[in-house]
């Protein structure tokens, strides 16, 4: 595509472009190895970073695809690294990531535009952040995977609904884990997970106390309900009380954490009756995310709870 | 005159993360109780008069044959940190930061929360490292900022190498550079 003066329109991350098809190799009848081509009658997408789009010979470029029903509500949600929305035609149009092509940039620039979706700086990189995800997540060992399934199935849906957790749980806006062992023993973790809240999430601390004198009667009976899902909702139903369930600022620091043990423990809890061969135990913290250091986001793994083992898409 | 007894240990005989106490007896047969390895058990280590001492292995041996009531049992999270705090004559500020951690952390520890075992272990670290030097706190704390030949600082080293000294491998920034 050129401008009003002829010069060619330069390729950007998230241009859609009227590019009809796209070659796909795929195993023929004869079991041998063949290259077709795959029909994209709403475009293509952009997925190479923008100076890469700009300067190589070759762009990676994914089908734009028209969901509806189930797999729409799964790709608005996130539950999907497959695909990436592109906020154009209503928000049924995605980029689809599991059928990415390279393409001789030169065809890709003579091609008709239809449009970006990425109008400005967030848009640019939260499509950035997408495609990171879907290259870039950590391969959690199943064990691990299956240690999470109370965060992954119980809890981290809240996040979506009403209700006292889900307040709460829009307050972390990451999920960190750290293995002891590094990773490195396949049937011994012992697991750190930061659940980092935004900032003001968690009040400043000024004088110095003992926790159970920082905590009201009523905190301290939440702390103590059984079973654990009902202790994380009492514990929850006081965080999103405006009054913080009458407790002193380190006694709001110190509920959180509550609630952080107790998610974690119904994890262990949880774990223990898989009789697994494996040892899994984890721990978890409450830090706001402006304390949270580089080098420990560094030594970490981000934990995304949308997509952990969903198996095959 | 100061008191004399029968049983002391040096601080080399335990660890810090655990708690030592036993009955005991003082040379004139009243009992007495030691507590060594919490936060303020230490301190009453520190804080005994100086014309006792500490006493050699020896005599700690032979009381323990005497006294056979030792318990052992590891610190808890707000005994550890707070043992940490005083035994390094560090500031909190200066502990969170060797601790890799805020300053909210470590008040957050001290007050009774709960710890991970990173944190924890990271911890014993530290203990053990100041069950090495064997100093009192405030010279603890000088040797901690002490400048080596290499002009890094005790302290410094410890922040380096306190995840078990492993790479940052979650750093492809760092791995990047690395390349160029």
């Amino acid at each position: 595509m050129v401008d009003l003066d002829g010069n060619t329109v330069p390729l950007h991350q998230g241009d859609v472009l009227a590019l009809s098809c796209l070659p796909y190799g795929s195993v023929d009848d004869g079991g041998g190895f063949s290259v077709g081509l795959m029909d994209c009658p709403d475009g293509v997408v952009v997925v190479s970073q923008t100076c890469d789009a700009l300067r190589k010979p070759t762009v990676q470029v994914a089908p734009v695809v028209r969901l509806t029903g189930a797999g729409l509500a799964e790709a608005r949600t996130g539950k999907s690294t497959a695909y990436l929305p592109l906020w154009i035609e209503g928000e049924e149009l995605f980029g689809d990531m599991s059928y990415v092509s390279t393409i001789d940039r030169k065809v890709l620039e003579a091609c008709d535009r239809k449009g970006s979706g990425l109008s400005g700086h967030d848009d640019r990189r939260l499509f950035r952040d997408l495609v990171s995800r879907r290259y870039g997540r950590f391969p959690f060992p199943d064990e691990v995977v299956t240690w999470c399934a109370p965060l992954r199935d119980k809890i981290g849906p809240k996040a979506k609904k009403a209700g006292s957790q889900g307040a709460v749980l829009r307050k972390i806006s990451a999920i960190r884990i750290e293995d002891a062992n590094n990773w490195g023993n396949e049937r011994e973790f012992d697991l750190t997970l930061s659940f980092l809240a935004e900032p003001g999430a968690l009040p400043a601390l000024g004088s110095f106390e003992p926790v159970e004198r920082s905590l009201s009667e009523e905190a301290l009976r939440a702390q103590g309900v059984w079973p654990l899902p009902e202790r994380a909702n009492a514990i929850a139903d006081l965080l999103a009380r405006p009054d913080r369930g009458g407790c002193t600022p380190l006694g709001v620091n110190a509920l959180w954490q509550s609630l952080i043990d107790t998610w974690v423990d119904m994890c262990n809890e949880a774990y223990g009756k898989t009789n697994s061969g494996a040892v899994v135990r984890g721990s978890g913290e409450i830090v706001p995310e402006d304390e949270y250091s580089f080098n420990r986001m560094r030594r970490s793994e981000q934990l995304d709870l949308d997509y952990l083992s969903r198996g095959v898409e | 005159m100061a008191m004399e007894t029968s049983v002391l240990a040096r601080p080399q005989d335990y660890q810090c993360g655990y708690t030592v106490s036993r009955k005991s007896s003082n040379r004139f047969g009243s009992p007495f109780e030691v507590v060594f390895g919490s936060a303020s058990g230490y301190g009453s280590v520190h804080r005994w008069p100086l014309s006792v001492g500490y006493a050699d292995v020896s005599t700690y041996r032979a009381s323990v044959e005497t006294v056979p009531a030792v318990r052992r049992e590891p610190l808890s999270d707000a005994e550890l940190v707070s043992c940490l705090h005083e035994r390094s004559g560090l500031t909190w500020e200066q502990l969170a930061k060797l601790l890799g951690v805020s300053r909210r952390s470590v008040h957050m520890w001290a007050a009774g929360s709960s710890v991970t075992s990173v944190h924890r272990a990271v911890m014993e670290r530290l203990g053990k490292l100041l069950d090495d030097l064997d100093l009192p706190p405030d010279r603890a704390r000088n040797r901690l900022f002490e400048r080596g030949v290499d002009g890094t600082t005790l302290y410094d080293r410890f922040c380096a190498q306190r995840n078990g000294g492993r790479a940052e491998i979650n750093g492809p920034l760092a791995d990047a550079f690395r390349l160029l």
